[in-house]
């Protein structure tokens, strides 16, 4: 287990640095010079053009700039912003927690209602419960994280009054209250999506020998479902783990943009409208690394819960 | 003794709903031949041009002369979502277009050839699926600029490997089957063999998995335009106008509701739709 572990982060990384590559080429590509953005278009002198492209080691070429980037990286230090005059670190480190503690939230809501969902419409098969439960998922599958976060809002915060609008708020309980809504808003979609699998996987198991023979025991229903079957059906859930990550982290982007989060996501979306380019390398950095990241534990998480699963190195 | 199957031609008839087919299949495809039309003729039949400012009447409310109220500019919201039809379907008409284009004939190529190429095939879009979905379009828009064209181009680019990949398990398995057996007995070449007969027999799936992707594609071009990052206001488009409507959703949050009801709508229409072909078809995904 832990070679395949160990196996997995080293496969991590050379994709980790082929993807900054690409992000780093892309960004010099752009069109329009970078200079020009840090001066916000306003005629300066040569010296003080030279003085800027020293600073942010515009100066080098390309492959060198690249090089100097992955070395600093390594080191913790991603360069300068160019719109916050301020080491990316800082600037990138402080919205780290409101988007992880909005992800941590949506996570709780997806296994505490998405699951339970799935339990009870697969037991209440083909009846009126099932029917309701199913169609919600459809209408909830459809309905894109920013578009749930619009309508909860305009319900929830505008018309009713119940939870604020905007904002992180201070302190535990208040951070809590002003995620709720956001937390919700993430979660909609990969609820419905557990509900689904749960719902097939719980079907599945529930018309198979060893149920009946729990059954056949004279195991009231309560305990045939909830300690014969869903341990076994809620392996297939997991594989629905690696899909769940990217979704948390393009639904962060959207939600966090919508209730105006300041994480992650939001300082991406700005960055990338300033054209402040060491940001979003960065926080793409991050990104990609915390989606590979999810997916060895998903990985790991499947061949524990599942021994006849063998475990074997993969790309990432 | 082996028997031919026989692909079954894809008539006109089998596309439409059989008679005890789902109500909601029914609706979904109603919802589909309406967007079309409003995209191909909106223009001409809306009561109000959808680019008419009327700035004393600003944020007005549901009425007879404006039935879903009117915007910041005192537009006419249902005229501009009427109108914004058409950008919106054709962005994600592109994207499949993209997706198909690139993406059939790779998953064919690694599906029926196997070996060193689908090895290679396989390793590159594993490569993509390494990115999270959505951030490498992002990247892509922050480095050639927001607009219409890049955004479209971008999330093109990031369903080739999802149908790329679909389509390569269907030909993995379709090319156990008997008839290409009979096929390559007969001397057919691979190419004839993969473009004349197995392809047919994919076909449904691919068709299934485009209209799926359709949605997807939608709302995924509708949040870049909402992150200001797709189509730009004041453009008449259901993503561009939830961009606008964010300004002022908390005096009047009619712009945002229509736009938000258009797009979810549109996108289960073409889930369901979907959905209905792959199991028609049995082979759902």
């Amino acid at each position: 287990m832990a070679r395949y572990v160990l196996q997995r982060i080293f496969a991590a990384i050379p994709l980790l640095v082929f993807m900054s590559f690409v992000v780093f080429s892309f960004i010099h590509l752009a069109p329009g010079r970078p200079e020009t953005l840090l001066t916000g278009g306003r005629p300066v002198d040569e010296a003080t053009l030279a003085a800027l492209r020293l600073r942010y080691h515009l100066d080098q070429p390309f492959f060198v700039q690249y090089v100097d980037w992955l070395r600093g990286a390594l080191r913790g230090d991603f360069g300068e912003s160019f719109a916050y005059k301020d080491t990316v670190s800082s600037v990138v480190g402080g919205r780290i927690a409101p988007t992880l503690e909005l992800a941590g939230f949506a996570t709780i809501i997806v296994l505490a209602a998405g699951v339970p969902a799935g339990v009870l419409a697969a037991v209440r098969r083909n009846s009126i419960v099932d029917g309701t439960l199913s169609l919600g998922a459809l209408v909830l599958s459809s309905a894109a994280s920013y578009i749930s976060g619009i309508l909860l809002i305009i319900v929830f915060a505008t018309w009713l009054n119940w939870f604020p609008v905007f904002g992180l708020g201070t302190g535990t309980i208040d951070r809590v209250y002003h995620l709720t809504l956001p937390a919700f808003a993430l979660a909609g979609s990969l609820t419905a999506l557990v509900m689904r699998v749960t719902r097939a996987s719980m079907t599945d198991v529930l018309t198979s020998e060893h149920i009946e023979t729990a059954r056949s025991r004279g195991f009231s229903e309560w305990r045939v479902v909830g300690k014969h079957a869903l341990r076994n059906a809620l392996v297939p859930v997991l594989t629905v783990g690696g899909l769940a990550a990217g979704y948390l982290i393009s639904g962060a982007v959207l939600v966090e943009y919508t209730f105006g989060l300041n994480g992650l996501g939001s300082l991406l979306v700005t960055a990338v409208l300033e054209k402040d380019f060491p940001v979003v390398q960065a926080i793409t950095l991050l990104f990609t690394a915390s989606f590979i990241a999810i997916n060895i534990v998903v990985d790991v998480l499947y061949g524990i819960v599942d021994p006849r699963i063998r475990l074997r190195g993969g790309i990432a | 003794m082996s028997v031919v199957e026989v692909s079954a031609p894809l008539s006109r008839r089998r596309w439409l709903p059989a008679p005890g087919a789902r109500i909601a299949v029914i609706a979904s495809e109603v919802v589909i031949a309406l967007l079309v039309l409003c995209a191909l003729i909106g223009l001409w039949i809306v009561p109000h041009s959808p680019d008419a400012i009327d700035l004393s009447n600003s944020l007005g409310p549901i009425d007879l002369a404006h039935p879903f109220g009117t915007d910041n500019s005192g537009r006419d919201i249902f005229s501009r979502i009427i109108v914004g039809s058409r950008l919106s379907l054709l962005g994600p008409l592109l994207v499949v277009v993209i997706s198909t284009a690139v993406g059939v004939p790779l998953g064919l190529l690694a599906g029926y050839r196997g070996g060193a190429v689908d090895a290679v095939l396989s390793r590159l879009w594993d490569l993509m699926f390494a990115f999270p979905p959505l951030l490498l379009a992002i990247v892509i828009v922050a480095t050639f600029g927001a607009g219409f064209r890049t955004a479209t181009i971008a999330i093109g680019i990031t369903y080739i490997p999802l149908l790329a990949r679909v389509v390569r398990g269907v030909v993995l398995a379709e090319r156990s089957k008997p008839y290409v057996e009979a096929c390559k007995v007969q001397g057919f070449s691979g190419a004839r063999t993969a473009l004349a007969h197995v392809l047919p027999n994919v076909a449904p799936t691919i068709v299934a998995q485009s209209t799926l992707n359709f949605g997807y594609a939608l709302l995924d071009l509708a949040a870049l335009a909402f992150l200001g990052l797709g189509v730009q206001p004041p453009t008449a488009d259901w993503g561009a106008m939830l961009a606008e409507g964010r300004d002022s959703f908390l005096l009047a949050a009619n712009e945002m509701v229509f736009a938000s009801l258009a797009i979810t709508i549109s996108v289960v229409a073409f889930n369901v739709v979907g959905d209905a072909i792959g199991q028609r078809f049995g082979s759902s995904r």
